[in-house]
C-alpha cells in the first residue's frame, strides 16, 4: 500500500518549516549584522530588553502546548470493559491479530506485545495515512485504545528495529462495513 | 580543614570512628527488633487465618484479606473481561487451562470441584475460594505447591484492591469446565 | 586567571588580545590529536551513511545485512567521533585555567581508540542491532551476527565508556580543586549572592557535563555488563522495560552531552573571533543548573510510545524535554548571538562553522521539542522525523564545531586563515547538501516513513534518491572543507616555535573523598548496618525473587566498598597508600564491573546450593566492594565520591533491570 500524507502530520511540518525559516532568517540577518559596528552597550541594552520578553514568549508557548497535550494523550486509561481487545503479537517478523477484523465504529483496544524482541506496531489508514505507533515489548502489554471508523484494510509496519526483515514486516488489520 | 595537631587529630578521630560503630549497632539492632517482633506478630496471626470453616464466605484473618465479594454471576461479558485479564496479567504463566501442570495448579474445571489443600484440609472451589486465591494466595496454599510464589508473582498487581478486576478473573475460572 | 601578555594572533580579532590567554604546547598537540582523531572518525562514517542513502534511494543495492551493520556502526562511530572532537575542545578551553592532567587524556583516547576498533570490528563481523542495542535484540540476531561479535560489540562499548569517565573525573576533581569544592565551582554561591565571583563559563559547564557524564555512563555500563554477562549465561534475562530505560537514560544522555561539550568549548572560543568577552552572570548559572538537571531527566522521551512506563514519567519527561529548551534558547544561543551582533566579528574557516553550529542547534532543536509532544510523537516517533531532527543538530551543529575547533587549532598555529572564496565553495554545499538532506528527512517523517528501514516503502524510493543526492553534496563540501585544513597545518608546522606555556600550579590535592571524622563515622555506621545483608533470615527472605536477591548482593557490595572508602580516607592508611589514581580508578570501576559479571545463574547457582558457597559468594561481593571502595578513595575527594556513589550504584541498576529466567 502506499503511504500518503496525513492531515496532522502535514500541518505539524508547515508549522515546522515556518519556525526553522524563520530561525534561519534570523540568523542570516545575525550574520550580516556581525560585521558592522555596534557598540557593546546597546547590544546590552537591546538584547536583554528582548531577552526578557524572548524568555515569557517561550514559557507562555511551553505552558499552552503542554496543557493543550494532556487533553491527547494516546495512553489508555480505566479498564477496557465495553471495548473489543485485539490481541496483537509481534516476533520476529511476523504479525498476528485476534480478531483479524473488527466492524466499522468498534471500541477497540490493541493489546500488543511482543514473542521476541521489541517491536513497533505502526499502523496506516486505508488511505496510506498513518495514524499512529506504539511499542510491542516482550514480557508487557501496550494497550492502544482506538476507534476506526472507516472501513478497510488496514496496514501495519514495523516501528522499531528489530532485526534483517524490520523493513518487511507486514501486517494487515481489516474494518469491516457496517 | 583546618591542621590539627597529630595528637588531637587521632584521639578526635578515633572517637568518631568508635562513635559510628555504635551508632551502626544501634540502628542495626533496632532493625533486627523490628523484625523479631514482626516475626512473632506473623506467627500468631497465621493460626486465626486458618481457623474458620473453609466452605463459607467468611472473612479471613482481618490482617491481610478484604471483605468477600460474595458469589459471582458470570455474565458473557464479564467473562471476556476476565479472560482478557487472564492473559493481560500473566496468570498463564503459571496456571494452564487444559488440565497439564505448571507452576500452578491448572484451573480447568477447578470451579465447585473438592481442592485438597497443604495443610491436609480438602475444600470446595466455591466463589468465595477462588476469590480468596487470587486477593490472599497464601491463606490457602493447594497440596503439592509452595506458599509465597504467587503473592509475590502478584503483588504488584494490587488485585485486593480491584473487585471488579477479580470478579472478572473468577467468573472466567467458572468458564473453565 | 590573567591572559598572557603575548599578543594574540592578527587571525583573531583584534580585541580579543585583552582576554585570550596563550595557549601552550600541550594544549595545541592535544586539541589536535582529539580534533584530527573525531574529525577522522566523522569522515569514514560520513561515507558509510552515504553508502546507506544511496542504498535506500536504490542507487547502489547492498544486502539488508550490509546496510544494518553499516547503520549500526554510522551511529555508535558517529558519536563516538563527535564526542572526542568535543572532549578535546572542552579540554583545550578548560586547560587555561584550570591544571587538568595530559596522562589522563591520553589514557581517555587510548581506551576510546580502543573501543572503537572493537566496535568497527565486530558490526563488520556481522553485529547489527544499531548503536542502541536495545536488550534483547542482540540475542535474537535470526542468523545474522555469531556470539563473539555480541561479546566484541559490548566490550568495545565498555571501553569507550570507561575513557569518557576518565576524562569526566579529571576534570571534576581538577576543576572542584581550583575553585575550592564543588558548591563554589558550580558558581552557587556566586548565584545566591554569597560571593561576587564566579569561575569562568568552561568551567561550569565542565562540572556540570562530567557529571551528568558519569551518572550516565554507568547506567550505561550497568546494561552492558548485564548483556556481556547474557553472552556467556543464557539464562540472564532482562525486564525490557527496565532495560530500555537505562539503554536510554544512557544514550540519549551521552549524545546530548556531545552538545554540552561543544557549549563549554564555544563559550570560550566565539568571543575570540568576536572580540567581546564572555562571563559567567547569574542567569548563566541558573540556566546550567536547570541544564544539570534537564540533561538527566529528560531521556523518558524515548519511551513514550512504551505506554507500560508509568504516565508521570512520560508526562514528566515531556515537561523537562521542553525546560531543556530554554537555558539553550534564552542563554546560550542567544547569548552567542548577542556577542556576534554588532561586533566587526572576525570572519574564518572557523570562526564561520562556529556560527553556522548555532543555527543546526536551534532548528535542530525545535524539529526535536516538537517531537517531544506526546500527541505529537504518537504520529512522529519512529519515523524519519526522527532522523531528520537529530541530524540536524549533530550533522549541521556538532559536526560543523568538530570541523570548527580543529580549524581554530591550526588556525592559530599559523596565524592565518583560508581565503573567502575557498571557505564559500565548501560551505554552500555543505548547508545546501547538509540542510536538503535532513529537509528530506522531515519530508519523509510527515509522510509516515519509519526509520531504520533498509527497503523503503513501495513508491518512496525518490525521497532517498533526492536525499543522497544532497548528501553528495554534503560530502563534496566536507571534503573541500578538510582540505583546507591542510595548508593551514602546513602553514603551522612552518611557524612552530617555542610556544610560552603558562604552566598553571597543581591545585592542593584534595584529600580523600572522606574528608572529615564526622563522615568517617556517618560511613562506619552505614557499614555496620549493611550487615544486615548478611543475617541468613534477610537472605532468605530476598530469595522470593531475583530482583530482590540481587538487591541483597548490592547491599553485601555497598558494605565492602564503604568499608573500604572509610579505610581509605583514614589519614594514615591514605598517605600509605599514595596518589595512585590509576590503580585506584582499575579498582574503583572494575571491581563493579566483575561483581556483575559473576552474578549470573550460571555461576550463582551451584554456589547457592550449599550454605557455605552461598555465604563464601555473598562474602566474595563485599570483597570486590572494599577493593572498589579504596580504589575511589585514591581519586580525590569529588571524583572519589563520585565514583563510589557509581561503583554502589550500578549493582542496584543491574538488580533493577534483570529478571528472574
Amino acid at each position: 500500500m502506499r503511504l500518503h500524507y496525513g492531515d496532522p502530520q502535514v500541518a505539524l511540518g508547515a508549522v515546522f518549516g515556518a519556525i526553522a525559516l524563520l530561525l534561519a532568517a534570523a540568523f542570516v540577518v545575525i550574520g550580516t549584522q556581525a560585521g558592522t559596528d555596534v557598540s557593546v552597550e546597546r547590544v546590552h541594552r537591546l538584547g536583554y530588553w528582548l531577552r526578557k520578553r524572548w524568555l515569557a514568549f517561550l514559557v507562555a508557548v511551553g505552558v499552552l502546548v503542554f496543557g493543550i497535550s494532556l487533553f491527547d494523550l494516546p495512553y489508555p486509561s480505566g479498564a477496557s470493559s465495553g471495548r473489543t481487545v485485539v490481541q496483537v503479537t509481534a516476533g520476529q517478523f511476523f504479525w498476528t491479530f485476534a480478531p483479524a477484523s473488527v466492524p466499522a465504529g468498534t471500541r477497540v483496544r490493541f493489546d500488543v506485545t511482543s514473542v521476541d524482541v521489541n517491536h513497533g506496531m505502526g499502523l496506516y489508514d486505508p488511505h496510506g495515512h498513518l495514524v499512529g505507533s506504539v511499542q510491542a515489548m516482550p514480557g508487557y502489554h501496550n494497550r492502544l485504545d482506538l476507534t476506526l471508523t472507516e472501513p478497510g484494510r488496514y496496514e501495519v509496519r514495523c516501528f522499531e528495529y528489530c532485526g534483517i526483515n524490520h523493513a518487511t514486516m507486514f501486517g494487515a488489520f481489516t474494518v469491516t462495513g457496517r | 580543614m583546618s591542621e590539627h595537631g597529630h595528637g588531637d587529630a587521632s584521639d578526635g578521630l578515633l572517637r568518631w570512628l568508635l562513635g559510628g560503630l555504635v551508632a551502626g549497632g544501634v540502628v542495626l539492632g533496632l532493625l533486627v527488633a523490628a523484625y523479631a517482633v514482626g516475626y512473632h506478630r506473623g506467627l500468631h496471626h497465621r493460626p486465626a487465618a486458618a481457623a474458620p470453616a473453609a466452605t463459607t464466605a467468611t472473612t479471613p484473618a482481618a490482617t491481610t484479606a478484604p471483605a468477600a465479594l460474595g458469589p459471582v454471576t458470570a455474565t458473557p461479558a464479564l467473562v471476556a473481561r476476565g479472560k482478557s485479564l487472564y492473559g493481560a496479567d500473566g496468570c498463564s504463566a503459571c496456571h494452564s487451562t487444559t488440565g497439564a501442570p505448571g507452576a500452578g495448579p491448572s484451573l480447568k474445571g477447578v470451579a465447585g470441584s473438592p481442592v485438597a489443600l497443604a495443610d491436609g484440609r480438602t475444600v470446595t472451589a466455591d466463589d468465595a475460594y477462588l476469590e480468596r486465591s487470587i486477593t490472599a494466595p497464601d491463606a490457602e496454599i493447594v497440596k503439592g505447591y509452595r506458599a509465597g510464589e504467587m503473592s509475590a508473582a502478584i503483588a504488584a498487581l494490587d488485585l485486593a484492591r480491584k473487585p471488579d478486576d477479580v470478579r472478572a478473573l473468577v467468573a472466567y475460572i467458572k468458564s473453565l469446565a | 586567571m590573567e591572559a598572557a601578555t603575548v599578543r594574540a594572533p592578527a587571525v583573531l580579532h583584534p580585541r580579543a588580545a585583552e582576554f585570550t590567554a596563550a595557549e601552550g604546547a600541550l594544549e595545541r598537540r592535544v586539541g589536535l590529536l582529539y580534533g584530527a582523531t573525531g574529525i577522522a572518525l566523522v569522515a569514514l562514517m560520513g561515507v558509510l551513511g552515504l553508502v546507506m542513502r544511496l542504498d535506500q534511494g536504490t542507487v547502489i543495492g547492498i544486502p539488508a545485512a550490509w546496510f544494518y551493520r553499516l547503520m549500526t556502526l554510522h551511529g555508535l562511530g558517529m558519536l563516538t567521533g563527535v564526542l572526542v572532537a568535543m572532549m578535546g575542545a572542552l579540554w583545550y578551553v578548560l586547560r587555561l585555567v584550570v591544571p587538568l592532567r595530559p596522562g589522563w587524556m591520553l589514557a581517555a583516547w587510548g581506551l576510546i581508540v580502543a573501543g572503537a576498533v572493537a566496535v568497527v570490528v565486530s558490526t563488520l563481523s556481522g553485529f547489527a542491532a544499531g548503536w542502541t542495542f536495545l536488550p534483547p535484540l542482540p540475542f535474537f540476531p535470526a542468523g545474522q551476527w555469531a556470539a563473539w561479535t555480541e561479546i566484541a560489540f559490548f566490550a568495545g562499548l565498555t571501553l569507550v565508556g570507561l575513557g569518557f569517565a576518565v576524562f569526566c573525573l579529571d576534570v571534576v576533581e581538577r576543576t572542584t580543586g581550583t575553585y575550592g569544592g564543588l558548591v563554589r565551582t558550580l558558581g552557587l554561591r556566586y548565584l545566591l549572592g554569597r560571593e561576587e565571583d564566579a569561575p569562568p563559563p568552561q568551567a561550569i559547564a565542565a562540572t556540570v557535563v562530567a557529571i551528568d557524564g558519569l551518572v550516565a555512563g554507568s547506567a550505561g555500563m550497568t546494561i552492558v555488563l548485564g548483556l556481556l554477562g547474557r553472552t556467556y549465561d543464557s539464562r540472564v534475562a532482562f525486564d525490557a522495560l527496565v532495560a530500555k530505560n537505562l539503554v536510554y537514560f544512557f544514550g540519549h544522555t551521552v549524545a546530548n552531552l556531545t552538545i554540552y561539550l561543544a557549549a563549554g568549548a564555544l563559550y570560550v572560543l566565539v568571543p575570540r573571533y568576536a572580540g567581546r568577552a564572555y562571563q559567567t552572570t547569574k542567569p548563566f548559572v541558573a540556566a546550567w543548573m536547570g541544564s544539570f538537571v534537564f540533561i538527566l531527566t529528560a531521556y523518558s522521551h524515548h519511551l513514550y510510545m512504551d505506554f507500560v512506563q508509568p504516565t508521570w514519567a512520560e508526562i514528566g519527561s515531556q515537561a523537562v524535554s521542553y525546560a531543556a529548551l530554554i537555558p539553550v534558547a534564552v542563554i546560550t544561543i542567544y547569548s552567542m548571538t548577542m556577542l556576534v551582533w554588532g561586533s566587526r566579528y572576525r570572519w574564518t574557516l572557523a570562526s564561520t562553522l562556529l556560527y553556522l553550529g548555532f543555527a543546526g542547534w536551534a532548528i535542530g532543536g525545535v524539529g526535536a521539542v516538537i517531537d517531544s509532544v506526546i500527541p505529537i510523537n504518537f504520529r512522529f516517533h519512529n519515523t524519519v522525523w526522527v532522523v531528520a531532527h537529530f541530524h540536524t543538530y549533530l550533522m549541521m551543529g556538532v559536526v560543523l564545531w568538530s570541523v570548527a575547533f580543529l580549524a581554530h587549532v591550526l588556525e592559530r598555529a599559523a596565524d592565518a586563515t583560508t581565503s573567502p572564496a575557498r571557505r564559500a565553495a565548501a560551505i554552500v554545499p555543505v548547508l545546501v547538501g547538509g540542510y536538503g538532506l535532513t529537509a528530506t528527512w522531515f519530508v519523509e517523517g510527515i509522510l509516515g516513513i519509519p526509520r531504520r528501514y533498509a527497503l523503503q516503502p513501495a513508491g518512496t524510493s525518490g525521497y532517498s534518491e533526492v536525499g543522497a543526492g544532497f548528501a553528495l553534496l554534503f560530502a563534496v563540501g566536507f571534503g573541500l572543507l578538510l582540505l583546507q585544513l591542510g595548508p593551514l597545518a602546513r602553514a603551522g608546522w612552518a611557524l612552530r616555535g617555542p610556544l610560552p606555556a603558562a604552566a598553571l600550579p597543581a591545585p592542593a590535592r584534595n584529600g580523600p573523598p572522606l574528608a572529615t571524622p564526622q563522615q568517617l563515622a556517618v560511613a562506619v555506621a552505614a557499614s555496620v548496618v549493611a550487615l544486615a545483608a548478611f543475617f541468613p533470615q534477610v537472605v532468605h527472605a530476598t530469595e522470593a525473587s531475583m530482583r530482590y536477591h540481587h538487591l541483597a548482593h548490592a547491599a553485601q557490595f555497598f558494605l565492602g566498598a564503604t568499608l573500604g572508602l572509610v579505610l581509605g580516607s583514614l589519614p594514615a592508611v591514605s598517605r600509605r597508600l599514595g596518589e595512585r589514581s590509576g590503580l585506584g580508578f582499575a579498582a574503583a570501576l572494575g571491581a563493579p564491573t566483575a561483581m556483575m559479571l559473576v552474578m549470573t545463574p550460571g555461576i550463582y547457582e551451584p554456589l547457592e546450593r550449599h550454605p557455605v558457597d552461598h555465604f563464601l559468594y555473598h562474602l566474595g561481593m563485599a570483597a570486590l566492594g572494599l577493593v572498589s571502595g579504596l580504589g575511589a578513595s585514591r581519586l580525590g575527594l569529588v571524583a572519589g565520591r563520585l565514583t563510589y556513589v557509581a561503583a554502589v550504584g550500578m549493582p542496584v541498576m543491574f538488580a533493577a533491570a534483570m529478571k528472574g529466567a
